[in-house]
């Protein structure tokens, strides 16, 4: 009887005591993806914050502005360029005969 | 042989009667202890090829205990301040090697470091830590740390950056070493909202700052100030607008300014916000209140008054440039800009009952904004018959520019008084206002004579108009006080403006500090050749930006019977 209990249980007890080594270096190796991945978050938002700034930094407008004159040749918006949008809408449903020199005045 | 080993044959023949049996045995425990050393070194091999990766974090850089502080957007939620980390160098002294070496290297790499302060740090070797450079560029760390002197480490620490550089300087404020506000809106972030202590990691568990400022209307308006430097070779110039129904400012800009990325480049003079930190005599912008007063206890636009002739008070006299040659109307007075008119307006109303409505109307309160209260008004201490006539036109009483304007606001907007913020209100719908000033029919008056003073002829705001956005405005030109008296050719020029006038949503102030004769300003230094022009050019660029439709396109919509 108790030779056939003694190698079961020593098998039972060499192979509970890999399995406890194994996932012991398991969780480590786990342990060091989240630490990893934490890392990679924390350098990632460093990384946003740094962006953004930097976005800041070139989209202000004392850089834009030179820009869009001379590149785009943008200049501020004049009176006679704005019109309701409802304005619009009504002035195409007018009769064409009214509609037509605003349209060429544009 | 020894007689005893000749006598073990007998055990071991019975050894020897199990012999074939223990060789398998200890055969099975070499194979199993090969195969065991087979595993070791195939796992040697392995770490040697992948190497080993320590757990842990690495600690090149232990980020310090510094203040991590919200980032402040402007109303449309674009950036204007952030936290960002940067590299901060240290060191240990009772590890550098050679202390001369190093100063000598880093002198070379930072050139506004404190020489001094950093070798006497160095000398004293029972110190372990010792602050070297905090806040460098990754760059210079780099090139630091390619040096390759032991003894200096580096330590992540965050510091405050501001993208939009000096373009709203004066209303952010600054922050300290340690990433603490120190002024304007960034001690109102420590003292108010609150800042974390960043531990280890960054978090970023604020809600942004959302301020009322418009960024493009704040450049703008920056922009036109420096401009206005230009042309009329200016001492300083200040300008702010302001919804007149919120409170809220959209723009507010004082130059000269500073940049509070460069806390080392300021000074007092950049430092100095002309819009809530000085107080000025203000001039005949001050009118609108004394006429204001009129209306409000029952007085009519056209009501005339004899200003022909001088008034004589003491040893003063006050007079008109230009005497009118007929009674003018109070309307005719505010257009012309009369002195005596303003004086006999005021001395209607006698020194109490001028400064009860000062007070009311919030000339002589003192604006609590976020950033603090304003500078506080300066009254005279005596406040009698000549004090009355002067301020009746605006001189011997100085108030801040931000005050003045929330005043003015509350007279312009119906007649409720406004407190000004430098913070979004949320929600869309228009706030309620505060308690009244006036009657809404004597702001309607006001609103009337501001408009008529850019549109008429003989008006002082002419050159204010900006087509299609109904400027209203006021021009004010006021003398410095110098040793004795005032001077003539050292100026303050201003001018208030409201627009649209026909639905008054903002308000501009606009302050030109000692302009100089120019030949664009045919030699003169009154507000209405360079206050004015300059505030009209402003508001023809900023009324688009706030989303005001000019007259023409809500014209066309009229007729279509809206």
């Amino acid at each position: 009887m108790l030779r056939i209990l003694l190698p079961i249980v020593v098998i039972a007890t060499l192979a509970s005591a890999l399995a406890l080594y194994s996932v012991k270096y398991e969780t480590r190796r786990l342990e060091q993806t989240v630490a990893e991945r934490k890392r990679q978050i924390e350098r990632a938002r460093v990384d946003i914050a740094i962006l953004r700034a930097e976005r800041s930094y070139l989209s202000r407008p004392e850089r834009i502005a030179p820009l869009a004159r001379d590149m785009l040749g943008l200049v501020p918006p004049r009176i006679g360029q704005m019109q309701r949008l409802d304005d619009l809408a009504r002035a195409q449903a007018q009769p064409p005969a009214l509609s037509r020199p605003r349209a060429g005045a544009r | 042989m020894t007689p005893s080993s000749q006598e073990t044959p007998g055990p071991v023949t019975t050894i020897e009667a199990r012999r074939e049996r223990p060789v398998e045995r200890s055969l099975v425990v070499l194979f199993v202890l090969m195969l065991a050393f087979l595993g070791v070194a195939a796992q040697l091999v392995r770490l040697a090829l992948l190497g080993i990766r320590p757990d842990g974090i690495s600690v090149v850089q232990p980020l310090t205990g510094s203040w991590s502080r919200p980032d402040i957007v402007d109303r449309n939620g674009r950036l204007i301040a952030t936290d960002v980390l940067t590299p901060s160098l240290y060191a240990d002294p009772a590890r550098v090697l050679d202390a001369d070496e190093v100063v000598e290297k880093l002198r070379r790499l930072v050139p506004d470091l404190d020489i001094d302060e950093v070798r006497a740090g160095l000398a004293d070797r029972t110190r372990r830590f010792l602050w070297i450079k905090r806040g460098m560029t990754p760059r210079l760390a780099q090139q630091v740390h390619d040096l390759g002197l032991p003894g200096l480490g580096f330590r992540r620490e965050l510091r405050r950056a501001y993208p939009q550089g000096a373009l709203a300087a004066h209303l952010l404020g600054g922050v300290d070493v340690d990433n603490r506000g120190q002024s304007g809106i960034e001690r109102y972030i420590d003292e108010v909202i609150g800042v974390e202590l960043a531990h280890g990691s960054l978090t970023r568990s604020q809600e942004p700052l959302r301020l009322s400022i418009d960024l493009g209307v704040q450049f703008a308006v920056r922009a036109e100030l420096g401009d206005a430097l230009r042309r009329y070779k200016a001492d300083a110039a200040a300008a702010l607008v302001l919804d007149i129904d919120s409170g809220e400012i959209l723009a507010a800009s004082s130059l000269p300014d500073f940049d509070p990325n460069r806390p080392a480049d300021r000074d007092p003079r950049r430092d100095l916000d002309r819009l809530t930190a000085g107080t000025y005599e203000l001039g005949s912008i001050m009118k609108l209140v004394t006429v204001a007063r009129h209306l409000a206890s029952g007085g009519s636009l056209d009501r005339r008054y004899d200003t022909a002739k001088a008034i004589k008070e003491g040893r003063f006299t006050i007079t008109d440039p230009h005497p009118a040659d007929r009674p003018l109307s109070v309307r005719e007075i505010f257009v012309r800009s009369s002195n005596v008119g303003a004086a006999l307006l005021a001395l209607e109303a006698g020194p109490q009952q001028q400064r009860d409505f000062l007070t009311r109307s919030g000339v002589l309160a003192r604006v609590q904004l976020e950033t603090g209260k304003v500078a506080a008004p300066q009254v005279p201490a005596r406040w009698e018959r000549i004090e009355t006539i002067t301020i009746g036109y605006g001189h011997g009483i100085a108030v801040a520019p931000m005050q003045f304007a929330a005043a003015a606001a509350a007279l312009l907007n119906g007649g409720r008084s406004v407190q000004p913020t430098w913070l979004k209100r949320s929600g869309d719908a228009r706030p309620a206002q505060g308690p009244p000033v006036i009657p809404p029919a004597a702001s309607a008056r006001l609103l009337e004579i501001m408009r008529l003073n850019v549109t008429s002829a003989s008006g002082t705001g002419r050159r204010a108009d900006a087509p299609g956005y109904e400027v209203g405005g006021k021009t004010g030109t006021a003398e410095l006080a110098v040793a004795k008296g005032y001077s003539k050719s050292r100026v303050i020029s201003s001018f208030l403006a409201v627009f649209p006038a026909s639905r008054p949503r903002y308000l501009v102030l606009t302050m030109i500090f000692e302009p100089k004769p120019t030949p664009e300003t045919a030699s003169r230094i009154t507000a209405s050749v360079n206050a004015a022009p300059v505030t009209g050019r402003l508001i023809g660029r900023i009324a688009p930006l706030l989303g005001v439709l000019p007259r023409t396109a809500l014209r066309g919509a009229g007729r279509r019977g809206h």
